[in-house]
């Protein structure tokens, strides 16, 4: 795929044209007068004539006009001879200066682009309904900035209908600014003013926009594209997905990250480590040939094959820095071996088995929830600020008394002597002040972090059932927290913008990954506890390294807030779910979109893949556990989506030349009656996103009242769904 | 325009102090309080999208505005709605937040509401290898009652008849119930029944008759059995006042009953209540009987006029009577308590007389069908205090023409019971010849009756003709009274016992 970093590179008339507005863009109106020192006085008659006749003067303006003989526009453009390049940026600025002035020149020069764009060939039309949504949001906060509400408010009635079906909140919020302070405040049009929208657009396409945009003269809107829109020109249609909004990032910044090499392969089981989990399994070796677990033999191929496995990409053991292993390390690494041994093969043809733990009396008031690998704990953060554990083992919960003198205390008998004597079914942990956003177990279940509203993210001990840290450093409600896959690390996701990487020795963060526009509604690690991925309310997923804090891939195309990530233990594809309903796959190395799951019905709470990663687990507010086809998807990452897909078959076969034919079609919408709104219904309703379940759906599994809070796939495959029942 | 009218933004100010606000002020306010109070709302959606509900709480707008280092709005408990009240103050509609006053003492007194039950967690298997197993924690498959066939046959907006016997799903884990049997009706069926009932309900007689007769003969309508029974209930309980519907539910049931391809057996229990109701109700029709303000003539030229297209309520009574009596015979040996429930029903009716007349007259009736043993052991030694709550009143002047009516009825009712002793042949018959050849009452005779009958009672039985006859009878039934309790030995007998 060739690409183009720039616009100004693609074409060889573009360029010049392209490239003078965005000089003039802000200043236009001062350079207007510096532009031709000696013809200084006929231009201050004719901008002090403008400013008469935006400000309704209308007498003073004619007087003005007939003893100063100011030359009016269609004199100017009469005067204008196109093909001599020399008067083009002089054409170009007082074209600029007119339209600034004049308060409809936004709204006729949009319909004059959307009609273009009804009219244009179905195979690119996604591409210039993309860019023309910034186009529509930046034009729409000009004329609030200019204090034009009225014609704003118009602007907005007229044309919203066409990104409704796309951009649904942000059009209805744009909606809401209405002063000059709104725009000041407003979160979305900071974003909107700040950061440039990427668009990815065919290099045909792109070649018509500008022809189209320089023919009809619509120096307005090639400001607004050449200040506020990313172009990257790409050889083939892009579709929908050409749609990757507000990153903060230029599209060639994107593109060299993407670049970016990744080692996505299995973290490596320290060497020290290895012998000694041989060790112990030769130790049993004798005992137990006849164990129902697997003998340990098998368990010592199972190590091995885990050795062998394709080491190049494997991250050096030095990446992440770990304490030294302890003696339980050995245990859990047997115990995952055993798992292994144990676990169910799943595929398409063999589906899960879903064990599914019902909260009931939660009165709305539990917030998410955790259970522990090997399934003995089930813990749950509640809106009251306290999170409840229960023990799913015979086992009881026993916390310890609060009054002993740990000097006496040497060995484990000894605290267990002063552990509480309550048979309570659950232990309530109280801490924190806020509601409590998220929980979660380290792999061993020995610890839990939590974070809250208030700010800090808790750390406690699952075998005092105690609190044993608080980490403050957030300045907002902190929404997520993930441990990492070896415990140790842990990483929170903030509503201050930014997720952070903590360890458990120390109080404050070691990394902060900022980046995104707004809010990190979630966080994940990956596999090899190399990488961590973030979903935010921008719209977008991050790839983070997490040695280096530096965001390594960016993922866009969600059309709203991401609500939930996973990436799967293959280490190689992410799912990510947004509030859109949908769920998409990407492929890691590569940054691409593989595919999109359709299918929920209301937001989608969490995601799971299977140990193979073949399969892919959801579940959400729709009460609904859904259980999804990921390997199908890698096939299709060449194909086009169900949208673009149905586009490109309905193009006529007959206007493979595509230029001229759109060319062809300019002039007449130029002549053409203009559109009534809501035109582009049909193509809108076509591109939105399906609802419909994709083929990748493989079964639904529903609940009673039961909205799915966590999904979650155990090592041995066992599914397993949480949520709260629902009165 | 913003959502915020001015009226509200200058309210507000007033409230505030400042009287007097230009209106591209109050415009201009209204605008960006909507922005300001559309900000904090989507900062609170994130919490409450956070907090994984649907529904956005009070305290989610708190969050939302200290994050915004806003003070949170105090005393709006996430529990609780608050509602808002409508003032009209100045010609101006205020709206105000309703705050109680609340007694002190009675709030330190009242006794603490229940502790909210405790979080717990049940565990079942959602999926076993990709198949969905059939528990109760599990719904049903192809769950949605939406599709359920009755439910599409609504006819004239009524409501479908819910399935019988099918129990709403349990929805609260931890309550036994056993797993659904589907009862799926063919489209014929539906298609059968919606018309059915359209042609019951309809005022065409013609189509009507047509229903009813189809529903008498038809051999492969079971399966609508439930759903009509069903139907018969609703339509009884829902009109009321629409003489007519009663009537052709009652002539439903018969037509029912009277299909010999039907078992009715099982539903008999949903109907008989229905059939109750069209018996001893205590005001069917339009209130004929007692909101006619010129009463007995009126009624009778009504009743004249009426009387080929609405039947008036005695007669529907009287109808629902007999097919109570048959139902009871038909099905007694089978329902062992059938007839003992419907006598006592019956009775007690009958014996309370704090019920207006018009259902002592259905309980009459009704029990006069149910078979001489019953009149005699039920209703004999009941006459001489029944007519004297109906003698005071006959007289006075105070009682409306409706009420008279009703008495009336009532008279001819029970005089018709007490002469039915004579019809029967049961061991009364032996008596008859003996007395069918007395064509007259003797003193002695009359002494009798006026002694366990009561005088206006008797009185009225001699002044008819047709009862002379059952007087030896009726003095036969007294005398035997309740030595006779005994002797004959058919199922009346089980009745007496019971009632």
């Amino acid at each position: 795929m060739h690409k183009r970093p720039s616009p100004s590179e693609a074409n060889g008339e573009a360029p010049a044209t392209a490239k003078v507005p965005a000089s003039q863009g802000t200043a236009a109106s001062t350079t207007a007068t510096k532009a031709d020192g000696r013809t200084d006085h006929p231009n201050v008659d004719r901008i002090v004539l403008q400013y008469l006749k935006t400000k309704g003067y209308a007498k003073a303006a004619s007087s003005l006009q007939s003893e100063a003989s100011v030359q009016t526009l269609t004199q100017l453009s009469d005067q204008f001879q196109p093909h001599q390049d020399v008067s083009l940026p002089n054409y170009i600025l007082f074209y600029n200066e007119a339209e600034q002035g004049n308060p409809d020149a936004y709204r006729e020069s949009y319909s004059l682009l959307r009609q273009w764009v009804d009219r244009s060939l179905d195979l690119y039309q996604p591409e210039f309904l993309t860019v023309s949504y910034p186009v529509f949001v930046h034009a729409y906060l000009d004329l609030v900035t200019k204090e034009l509400k009225d014609h704003a408010q118009r602007f907005w009635d007229l044309f919203s209908s066409d990104h409704q079906w796309r951009h649904p909140q942000d059009v209805q919020r744009l909606a809401l600014v209405q002063e000059p302070s709104h725009v000041q405040d407003s979160p979305l049009a900071q974003r909107f003013l700040q950061a440039k929208y990427n668009v990815r657009m065919s290099k045909v396409a792109f070649e018509l926009l500008m022809s189209f945009l320089q023919e009809n003269k619509c120096m307005l809107l090639l400001r607004i594209i050449n200040q506020f829109v990313n172009i990257s020109v790409q050889e083939t249609p892009v579709g929908t997905q050409g749609d990757m909004g507000l990153v903060g990032a230029s599209s060639a910044e994107l593109e060299q990250i993407r670049q970016a090499p990744l080692t996505l392969g299995r973290f490596p089981i320290p060497p020290a480590l290895q012998t000694d989990v041989e060790q112990s399994l030769k130790e049993l070796m004798p005992q137990d040939a006849m164990e129902v677990d697997g003998s340990a033999g098998d368990l010592l191929h199972e190590l091995t094959k885990i050795k062998k496995e394709p080491g190049t990409d494997t991250p050096a053991p030095l990446d992440v820095p770990y304490p030294p292993y302890k003696s339980t390390d050995v245990e859990t690494l047997v115990q995952e071996l055993k798992d292994i041994r144990k676990r169910v093969a799943l595929s398409q043809e063999a589906l899960p088995s879903i064990c599914c733990y019902t909260f009931h009396n939660t009165y709305d008031r539990l917030n998410c929830t955790d259970v522990a690998q090997d399934l003995s704990l089930l813990v749950g953060g509640f809106a009251e600020s306290y999170i409840k554990v229960w023990s799913l083992t015979e086992e009881p919960l026993r916390g310890l008394r609060s009054n002993f003198n740990p000097g006496h205390i040497t060995t484990m008998d000894d605290l267990n002597r002063f552990r509480e004597r309550s048979d309570s079914p659950y232990k309530k942990l109280v801490g924190h002040s806020g509601p409590v956003f998220g929980v979660k177990l380290s792999q061993d279940a020995r610890y839990l972090v939590s974070c809250s509203e208030d700010k800090t993210a808790r750390l406690w001990s699952m075998d005092t059932l105690t609190n044993l840290v608080c980490y403050r450093g957030h300045n907002y409600p902190i929404w997520d927290v993930d441990f990492g896959p070896f415990g140790y690390y842990f990483a929170t996701a903030s509503h201050d913008k930014t997720a952070r990487l903590w360890s458990c020795e120390h109080i404050s963060p070691l990394r902060i990954f900022a980046g995104h526009l707004s809010d990190v509604d979630c966080v994940r690690f990956h596999p090899n506890s190399k990488y961590l991925v973030t979903g935010s309310s921008d719209k977008t997923c991050r790839l983070w390294d997490v040695q280096r804090g530096t965001c390594v891939r960016v993922f866009t195309g969600h059309t709203a807030p991401i609500t939930a990530v996973a990436i799967a233990p293959n280490g190689r594809t992410m799912a990510s779910a947004s509030d859109d309903k949908t769920i998409t796959l990407w492929d890691l190395g590569s940054g691409q979109r593989m595919t999109q799951l359709t299918g929920h019905e209301q937001a989608i709470y969490s995601l799971a893949f299977s140990q193979e990663s073949t399969l892919l687990l959801s579940g959400g507010a729709d009460c609904t556990v859904r259980v999804w086809n990921t390997t199908t998807g890698r096939s299709q990452t060449t194909t086009t989506t169900p949208a673009t897909s149905m586009l490109a078959t309905v193009t006529h076969p007959s206007t493979t030349p595509n230029a001229p034919a759109v060319s062809s079609a300019a002039p007449a919408t130029l002549g053409g009656k203009p559109n009534p709104p809501g035109t582009n219904a049909g193509i809108s309703k076509a591109l939105a996103v399906p609802t419909v379940p994709c083929d990748q759906l493989l079964t639904t599994f529903p609940t009673k009242r039961t909205p799915v809070y966590q999904v979650y796939c155990t090592k041995r495959n066992l599914g397993i769904a949480v949520g709260a029942f629902q009165l | 325009m913003s959502v915020f009218p001015k009226e509200t933004i200058r309210n507000i100010s007033e409230t505030l102090g400042i009287p007097k606000v230009k209106d591209e002020v109050t415009v201009a306010l209204a605008q960006d309080v909507e922005y300001r109070v559309y900000e904090v709302i989507q900062e609170a959606i994130k919490f409450m999208r956070h907090s994984k509900r649907t529904k956005l709480h009070t305290e989610d707008i708190d969050y939302a505005l200290r994050v915004r280092n806003v003070e949170p709005l105090y005393g709006y408990g996430a529990f609780g709605e608050v509602g808002f009240k409508r003032v009209a103050a100045l010609s101006e509609d205020l709206y105000i937040i309703e705050d109680e006053e609340l007694d002190f003492e009675k709030v330190l007194n009242a006794p603490l509401p229940p502790a909210p039950r405790d979080v717990t967690y049940t565990a079942h298997w959602l999926a076993i290898e990709g198949v969905q197993p059939a528990i109760k924690q599990n719904p049903a498959p192809s769950e949605p009652p939406v599709d359920h066939p009755a439910k599409k046959s609504r006819v004239n907006g009524h409501a479908a008849p819910a399935l019988p016997g099918s129990a709403p799903v349990e929805t609260r884990d931890g309550s036994g119930s056993t797993s659904q049997v589907k009862h799926v009706l063919s489209k014929e069926l539906q298609l059968y029944y919606e018309r059915v009932t359209e042609a019951l309900l309809s005022t065409n007689d013609v189509l009507r008759g047509t229903a009813l007769e189809s529903l008498a003969v038809d051999p492969g309508i079971h399966q609508l059995l439930p759903y009509f029974t069903q139907f018969v209930a609703h339509q009884v309980t829902h009109n009321l006042k629409q003489l007519r519907t009663l009537g052709t539910m009652v002539q439903m049931v018969h037509a029912l009953l009277t299909n010999s391809r039907l078992f009715m057996e099982p539903y008999l229990h949903q109907v008989m209540p229905a059939l109750l109701t069209c018996l001893v109700g205590k005001k069917l029709g339009q209130g004929k009987s007692d909101t006619e303000p010129n009463g007995d003539t009126m009624d009778v030229e009504n009743g004249a006029a009426n009387v080929q297209r609405t039947p008036d309520h005695w007669e529907l009574r009287r109808s629902a009577a007999s097919l109570v009596a048959t139902i009871c015979s038909e099905y007694g040996q089978a329902y062992h308590t059938l007839q003992p429930r419907v006598t006592r029903t019956l009775l007690r009716a009958f014996l309370d007389p704090t019920k207006p007349f018009t259902t002592h007259y259905g309980a009459i009736v009704g029990l006069t069908k149910l078979g001489h043993s019953v009149v005699r052991l039920l209703l004999l030694p009941n006459v001489k205090a029944y007519t004297r709550l109906l003698e005071p009143s006959t007289t006075s002047n105070d009682t409306t023409p409706a009420i008279k009516d009703a008495q009336e009825h009532c008279w001819q009712a029970l005089l018709d019971a007490i002469e039915s002793l004579n019809d029967d042949d049961g061991p009364q018959s032996l008596a008859q010849p003996t007395a069918s050849q007395t064509e007259f009452v003797t003193e002695s005779q009359v002494a009798t009756l006026t002694e366990f009958l009561g005088e206006p009672f008797t009185k009225r039985l001699v002044a008819r003709t047709a009862a002379w006859k059952a007087v030896p009878s009726i003095i036969d039934a007294i005398k035997a009274g309740p030595l006779v309790v005994k002797k004959p030995a058919s199922t009346d007998n089980d009745t007496a016992m019971e009632s």
